[in-house]
């Protein structure tokens, strides 16, 4: 069983906290991504969780062990940086061996054991070269071998995959993922990639100004984002919000009011709410008796490929959508949307909190 | 296109050469001369239109070789310069690699001081260095002008060791660490291997500095414990005429084993410039 569980951590610099109670519990085998933009405190936890920063308060348990002030070796983690962080002096064979030399096992043992881990990501044909002599991409590879030769019961990720050009980000991503598919070993993953978390996470703990702003299934943040942070973060294009005033189910918004009939949502409190909708939930033909509708002009479209991204500007407000590339309309050409209820979501602008009940 | 941008690169490439060549006469003249005049019998030196071509003799180097002096200040520059850089550097390094380490006011301020060690003129330091090593008795001996040479090589050791250190990303020692080992086996097996070219630069500039060093030495010796500059030195006041043959010959000879070093220097300079 290798679990993790974050009580209440804390991180302060002198004055300056970073990390504000922190409480996570990760299950033994699960895939677990930080996402957050920079200075976010994703990386600084990372930090925490493999002992190369002290925690300031709170607790820290590995596989049911406390490990709050352990030291990182002592831990059963192992990590793989972003600058790939091989030891430039020794060879690609010696860098794997090198966390194994302090293991106390025999010299036949690290042998098997670094073959293993060379046959299982192919890198047999660079065993006697340094580092230096290798492309990023292989580096990476390297560094990945030197964390599983070590059997950790926990793998850290910090953003591995950033230093990489975007097709070998791919494939060492898909490398990663058939990786932990087979060895099954918990791991915590540091990104600010939104395209990386949601492909390999089974939990997203999705990370604003040193807090959890959620934590769930790929799915769940997505189509369930629990603040107007988390759906205007995840996404791409982004959502598209509209202020507005709200009086029962009719919201007033600067494309008109809009009546949510459809909807199930908790009136906000303070009276004003942040309509969100996704531009892939905007349709250019009604699907329901339901949908809202708005009227504009086309102003900017971006070809995709086999999608159009389109930027409408509904009475001043510029409302972006993305329509199968055969439907797309062109620029200048007045045109009527339809915005789903279903894929409506309402917050609170004030606390920001999704009010729709599902 | 091509034949026009070949062109452009010999002409430039030229012209460069030009005048590296002079600035490389320039600066080598002075020492071609000396070597061919450390060759030389006096006659050959003296005679007003300078001569390129004349039998050489070895007679000066046998006549510098022979005499008592110059073997002690041999061994002695050989015991006191190795001593104090091989104490420079067992210190030096580690301080570096903590200092390089200690992101802290405190660590400014040791890094200022080790600095400030080589603001003050020699002169000044060395004449109450002289005055207590006579009290302690130790006045003209190999120990007091090793411990003087210490404080030289200890604080150019440190401050060009301080960089290599930094250079070393962090990233490397915090895999060691995860890797399972302490500090001192970061120390030894990755933190000093990686920076060690740029360490070994440090270590051959320090043995130059202190090889060369004269106004300590003059002032600390009188002589048991001369230094070979010392010794050299010394030649010019043998007699009425200035022997030119044997001078050249024991410049020569002071000049060798910094020159071996300097090879193997420039390659750390370029290593410090190329950052």
């Amino acid at each position: 069983m290798s679990n993790i569980t974050c009580k209440k951590l804390t991180k302060k610099y002198a004055d300056l906290q970073v990390v504000h109670g922190f409480d996570l519990e990760v299950k033994d085998e699960e895939f677990i991504v930080f996402l957050g933009p920079s200075g976010c405190g994703k990386s600084t936890i990372l930090r925490m969780l493999a002992g190369l920063e002290d925690i300031t308060t709170g607790t820290l348990e590995i596989g049911g062990r406390d490990v709050t002030t352990a030291e990182p070796g002592e831990r059963g983690v192992a990590m793989v940086f972003q600058n790939y962080a091989l030891y430039p002096h020794m060879t690609v064979r010696k860098n794997i061996a090198f966390g194994l030399r302090r293991s106390g096992l025999s010299a036949e043992e690290i042998d098997t054991k670094v073959n293993d881990v060379v046959q299982m990501l192919a890198l047999a044909p660079y065993l006697d070269r340094k580092p230096a002599q290798m492309s990023g991409g292989q580096q990476q590879r390297v560094a990945i071998a030197r964390a599983i030769v070590k059997t950790p019961e926990v793998f850290l990720f910090d953003e591995p995959l950033s230093n990489l050009d975007a097709k070998l980000r791919q494939q060492l991503r898909v490398e990663i993922a058939k990786l932990h598919k087979k060895l099954k070993t918990t791991t915590v993953f540091v990104t600010h990639d939104q395209l990386e978390a949601m492909t390999l996470a089974d939990r997203i703990v999705l990370m604003n100004a040193g807090n959890a702003e959620q934590i769930g299934t790929p799915q769940e943040i997505y189509t369930k984002p629990r603040t107007l942070f988390v759906a205007d973060f995840i996404g791409s294009p982004s959502m598209n919000f509209l202020p507005s005033t709200m009086e029962g189910p009719a919201a007033k918004t600067s494309v008109g009011i809009l009546t949510l009939d459809a909807m199930d949502f908790t009136p906000s409190t303070s009276g004003s709410a942040t309509l969100g909708i996704r531009p892939q939930n905007i349709s250019l033909v009604r699907q329901n008796d339901s949908d809202l509708v708005l009227n504009g002009t086309v102003v900017f479209t971006e070809y995709l490929g086999n999608e159009v991204m389109m930027v409408v500007d509904c009475a001043g407000t510029e409302i972006s959508i993305v329509v199968d590339a055969p439907n797309a309309v062109a620029e200048g050409i007045e045109t009527t949307l339809y915005l789903a209820q279903e894929f409506l979501h309402v917050f609170d602008s004030e606390s920001g909190l999704r009010l729709n009940n599902d | 296109m091509g034949a026009q941008m070949a062109n452009r690169i010999t002409f430039g490439s030229i012209s460069a050469r030009v005048v590296l060549a002079c600035v490389v006469i320039f600066a080598v003249f002075p020492v071609v001369w000396t070597l061919l005049n450390s060759f030389k019998e006096v006659v050959d030196i003296v005679t007003p239109t300078p001569k390129l071509f004349f039998t050489p003799t070895l007679e000066n180097f046998r006549y510098v070789f022979e005499r008592p002096s110059v073997r002690l200040g041999l061994s002695n520059s050989g015991i006191i310069v190795f001593s104090a850089v091989a104490l420079g550097a067992l210190f030096g390094i580690p301080a570096a690699y903590a200092l390089a380490h200690m992101k802290s006011r405190v660590g400014d301020e040791i890094k200022f001081f080790v600095l400030s060690l080589r603001f003050l003129p020699p002169v000044a330091v060395a004449i109450p260095l002289m005055s207590i090593y006579l009290d302690l008795g130790l006045y003209d001996t190999r120990l007091s002008l090793t411990m003087t040479y210490v404080l030289l090589t200890l604080s150019t050791i440190i401050w060009l060791s301080i960089p290599a250190f930094e250079r070393v990303p962090q990233n490397i020692e915090e895999a060691a660490r995860l890797d399972g080992y302490g500090p001192y086996a970061i120390f030894f097996l990755v933190a000093l291997p990686v920076a060690g070219p740029s360490l070994f630069g440090a270590i051959i500039f320090s043995f130059i500095l202190v090889w060369n060093e004269f106004l300590i030495a003059l002032m600390l010796t009188t002589s048991e414990a001369k230094t070979l500059p010392i010794v050299a030195s010394e030649f010019t006041l043998l007699g009425r005429n200035v022997p030119w043959g044997i001078l050249n010959a024991s410049v020569i000879v002071l000049s060798i084993p910094p020159l071996i070093f300097l090879g193997v220097l420039s390659g750390f300079l370029n290593r410090m410039f190329k950052k």
